[in-house]
């Protein structure tokens, strides 16, 4: 690479040359850029380029002029005289001015860095370009020329120690020292070259020793890495031991929060639960307080509606007043005119009592005349009267006379047949014609006094006559005083009518009148209050109907309350009762589970009697059903009654419920087991070998009887299907005696006997002797073959006893 | 904790009352069934009971057989064991005192005389 470029020493002259007039170039860019001539400046730059394109401060320049360019612009722009610019100074950088190049330095480095600064001022975009190919290992432009390649080299740091430092303007002198410090250069760029040689060697070793120190660096970053890896294993050991505590605790943890979650989620559902029962209760309180406020306000309207029915009806009974006073007056005045009609009827009435009185006056005189008449007649009649006496009294006279002489011709001619004695009667006669004739004076005398009688009566008819008269003429004058008084009471009255009536009339008119007004008024409103009254009377309907139609609403949504009440309960009932029915299932729960059972059912808002009552029917129930699975198993059982016992001790029923419910408990059991009364004659009562039991448990009844006297004594009250009987009864009545002295009786004889014995002691019965509802069973007694025979004799039994009926 | 008792009873009517018997007894008693001699004696074995209630006469292996193992094995010779027998004679009851059982019981039985005699062996 170096060699090359090395070779070409024309080449360097002439690149030499060319970077000079670029130089040149450069500085007069620079001049023109002073004097703000940026045009020509730029000229200059363009020349520069293309002499020398790899001068990077044509780059610089570049942008100087730019910079300037746009500065003075904006000076214009802000009417801001342009001050004299002296740019230079400030961004330019200075040409590396060594006044004596320093001797060349112990590194080869260093000598390239004063060689570098010595040739041009490289930018330090140059020097970074550098370093890059540096670092790529392949210097591109070195190819095109070593020089090139040397004004590139050198280090950064003086560079930029170089840029800092402002640019002195060139001048000849300057040149001239350029050109001094350019030969200089040329002999530095062998050594230079050697330089770069032994930089390259260096470099080539201190890669080397880099490499081998990189290599340490590695193999002791690769110990370190692996001490590292196997810290960081042991760490990670530790950690993932601590992972596996953590995880085994997280999971422990885990587990716990699974429990606890688990526990929670059972109290959130029980929670849910309960919210949803608080919800519903809630809501069901909600409707239900709802509804008392809809009924509260249904309440008070029904009540304000009835109120103002109330007053309605107050009103209208008003009205109805009204319209009755009004009636009323209506009635008056037609009573009034009913009055004036009466008044005109008894003016009618009076004309006619006129007229009557006027019939009776004519009456009256027509009666005077017919008096008169009367007395007319009684005075004829008076007279005839007496003219009849005087006929009468003549005739009476003559008959008597007539009589007389008949007699005194008989007594005469009695007489003339007697002389003495009829002289003595005619004297007795003549005495009795004395006396005769002084009754006949008497008479006469009567009949003057008869007459004087009648003188005086006629007198005192006369005076009569005269004083009727008087009084007739008083009563006349009585009757035209009274007529008169009567007329002019009449009159009077009359008048005092005639004003009454007149003002009557008057009054009657106004009456009339404002009646007429009035009862317009009144009509009208009567009217009003007519339509007002059918108004309220409609109104009255319509809030009836609106009540009874709020009533039956009430009443359905009463019914609803209830019905909800009603199935809340009846679910109450039913968990309450499944709860029972498992804690009582085993016979009665312990106080502890009652208490649970108590404190669910208040939970559960049962009433206590409820409570009670399902508590009763689910004990019953379970009893029930223990009584009839022990009755299934009752073969097994040594007792059916004592079984029963015990668990109507473990069902805790009492025995007033057990007889309560006894027929519902032994209904099945009794229907089909009892088979009918045993009297068990034993001396074994008691024993192991007493067979009540098995009796009982093979649905007999069983009445003991310790001896064949005992049984005597109970026979009768008991009346047994069956009676079973020991032979041996020591000291008393034996068996078989026993036999004999029921069959004697003929209440017993036909019962079903059956003997049970030793062979030895039932051989005394001879086996032909026994009826046919006896029978006889040895020692030790089978079971089987005595509830055999029993069956037998009791079907002979009850065969026998059908026939009789 | 409650008790275990082995009923060993060939007769299913005859372990359901026994079970009936004990549920309604309110005593804290835990209930194992076997159906014969040699189920009992791998049972208890197994579990050993409380208390054994054995019934004489069964298939397979009868409680004549089985009590006198069970009492000659150390897990379970402690074991109180009521013998079941039915109708029982009273040869029977001194040969199941010689083998062994410490109470004869003889059936049918009586839920509250079965319950005396169960407790007087728990308790």
């Amino acid at each position: 690479m170096s060699a090359k470029t090395l070779n070409t020493v024309q080449d360097l002259a002439r690149l030499n040359a060319a970077k000079e007039a670029a130089r040149q170039c450069l500085l007069a860019a620079d001049k023109f850029l002073k004097e703000s001539q940026f045009e020509l400046a730029r000229q200059q730059l363009e020349k520069a380029r293309e002499l020398d394109p790899s001068n990077a401060y044509i780059y610089a320049f570049q942008d100087r002029i730019g910079y300037f360019e746009e500065k003075k612009k904006k000076d214009v722009a802000s009417g801001v005289a342009p001050a004299p610019t002296t740019p230079t100074q400030y961004t330019i950088p200075k040409p590396f001015i060594k006044p004596v190049p320093p001797a060349p330095v112990h590194t080869p480095e260093h000598k390239a860095e004063d060689v570098a600064a010595g040739s041009t001022s490289p930018p330090a975009p140059a020097s970074e370009e550098h370093k890059k190919e540096e670092a790529a290992g392949v210097p591109v432009q070195q190819a095109d020329s070593v020089p090139k390649e040397d004004r590139k080299e050198p280090p950064p740091l003086p560079s930029t120690v170089e840029e800092s430092k402002p640019m002195v303007v060139a001048d000849s002198e300057e040149q001239v020292r350029w050109r001094l410090e350019e030969d200089l250069r040329k002999k530095l760029e062998e050594e230079a070259r050697l330089a770069h040689e032994h930089a390259q060697k260096i470099e080539e070793r201190k890669r080397q020793e880099a490499g081998r120190k990189l290599e340490d660096l590695r193999k002791k970053e690769t110990a370190e890495r692996a001490a590292a890896e196997e810290q960081k294993k042991r760490e990670l050991e530790a950690r993932s031991a601590a992972e596996e505590q953590r995880r085994r605790e997280l999971e422990a943890r885990v587990a716990a929060e699974e429990q606890r979650r688990k526990e929670l989620e059972a109290r959130i559902a029980a929670d849910e639960e309960r919210r949803r029962e608080d919800e519903a209760r809630a809501a069901e309180d909600l409707r239900r307080r709802d509804l008392e406020a809809k009924a509260r306000a249904e309440e008070q309207r029904r009540k304000e509606l009835e109120g103002r029915v109330a007053e309605e009806e107050r009103k209208r009974k008003e009205l109805e007043q009204r319209i009755a006073i009004e009636e009323g007056r209506r009635r008056e005045t037609e009573v009034r005119a009913a009055e004036e009609q009466r008044r005109r009827e008894l003016e009618t009435r009076a004309a006619a009592e006129e007229q009557k009185r006027k019939e009776l006056e004519a009456r009256i005189a027509a009666e005077e005349q017919r008096r008169k008449e009367l007395e007319a007649r009684i005075a004829a009649e008076e007279q005839r009267m007496r003219e009849e006496l005087a006929r009468k009294e003549e005739e009476r006279r003559r008959k008597e006379s007539e009589s007389r002489a008949l007699a005194e011709e008989q007594i005469r001619k009695g007489l003339e047949a007697r002389v003495a004695e009829e002289e003595q009667k005619r004297k007795e006669l003549e005495k009795r014609a004395v006396k005769e004739e002084l009754r006949m004076k008497e008479i006469e005398a009567k009949i003057s006094q008869g007459e004087l009688r009648r003188k005086e009566l006629e007198e005192l008819a006369a005076a009569e006559e005269r004083r009727r008269k008087e009084f007739e003429e008083l009563a006349a004058a009585e009757e035209r005083l009274r007529k008169q008084i009567e007329e002019k009471m009449v009159e009077e009255l009359r008048r005092k009518e005639l004003e009454a009536l007149a003002v009557e009339e008057q009054r009657k008119l106004e009456d009339v009148r404002r009646q007429e007004e009035g009862r317009a008024v009144d009509e009208l409103r009567r009217k009003e209050m007519e339509s007002r009254a059918a108004e309220e009377q409609r109104k009255l309907e319509d809030m009836r109907r609106q009540v009874e139609e709020l009533t039956k609403a009430l009443e359905v949504e009463k019914k609803a309350r209830e019905e909800i009440t009603r199935l809340n309960l009846q679910n109450s009932v039913k968990q309450l009762r499944s709860a029972l029915e498992a804690a009582w299932v085993n016979g009665a729960p312990v106080d502890a589970a009652a208490n649970a059972l108590h404190g669910l059912a208040i939970s559960l808002e049962i009433p206590p009697d409820v409570e009670l009552s399902i508590i009763r029917e689910v004990k019953l129930d379970m009893y029930s059903k223990a009584v009839k699975e022990v009755i299934a198993k009752r073969k097994l059982l040594r007792s059916s009654s004592s079984t029963l016992e015990w668990l109507r001790k473990v069902y805790q029923v009492s025995v007033a419920e057990y007889l309560e419910n006894e027929s519902k408990f032994l209904l099945d059991l009794v229907a089909d087991q009892y088979k009918g009364t045993v009297l068990l004659v034993s001396k074994m009562l008691g024993t192991k070998e007493d067979i009540t039991p098995r009796l009982k448990s093979s649905g007999f009844a069983v009445v003991q009887a310790a001896t064949p006297e005992n049984a005597l004594e109970k026979i009768e009250k008991v009346n047994p299907n069956i009676v079973l009987c020991d032979t041996d009864f020591p000291g008393g009545l034996s068996g078989i005696k026993f036999l004999h002295v029921i069959r004697a009786n003929s209440k017993f004889n036909y019962i079903p006997f059956i003997l049970v014995g030793e062979i030895a002691e039932l051989a005394q019965l001879k086996s032909s002797e026994l009826k046919p509802n006896e029978g006889v069973i040895k020692r030790p007694m089978d079971y089987e073959e005595l509830t055999t025979l029993m069956n037998d004799k009791l079907t002979s039994f009850r065969e026998y006893i059908s026939s009789l009926k | 904790m409650s008790k275990v008792v082995l009923l060993v009873e060939d007769d299913e009517d005859n372990r359901d009352l026994v079970s009936f018997v004990i549920a309604r007894s309110r005593m804290d008693v835990e209930l194992v069934l076997a159906e014969n001699g040699q189920e009992a004696i791998d049972k208890a074995f197994a579990r050993p009971p409380q208390l054994i209630l054995m019934d004489m006469q069964m298939p397979v292996m009868d409680g004549w057989q089985a009590v006198p193992l069970l009492k000659a094995d150390d897990r379970t010779k402690n074991i109180p064991i009521i013998a079941f027998t039915a109708q029982a004679k009273p040869e029977d009851k001194v040969r199941a005192r010689e083998i062994g059982c410490d109470e004869h019981y003889s059936k049918p039985m009586d839920p509250e005389e079965l319950l005396a005699l169960i407790r007087k062996y728990l308790m």
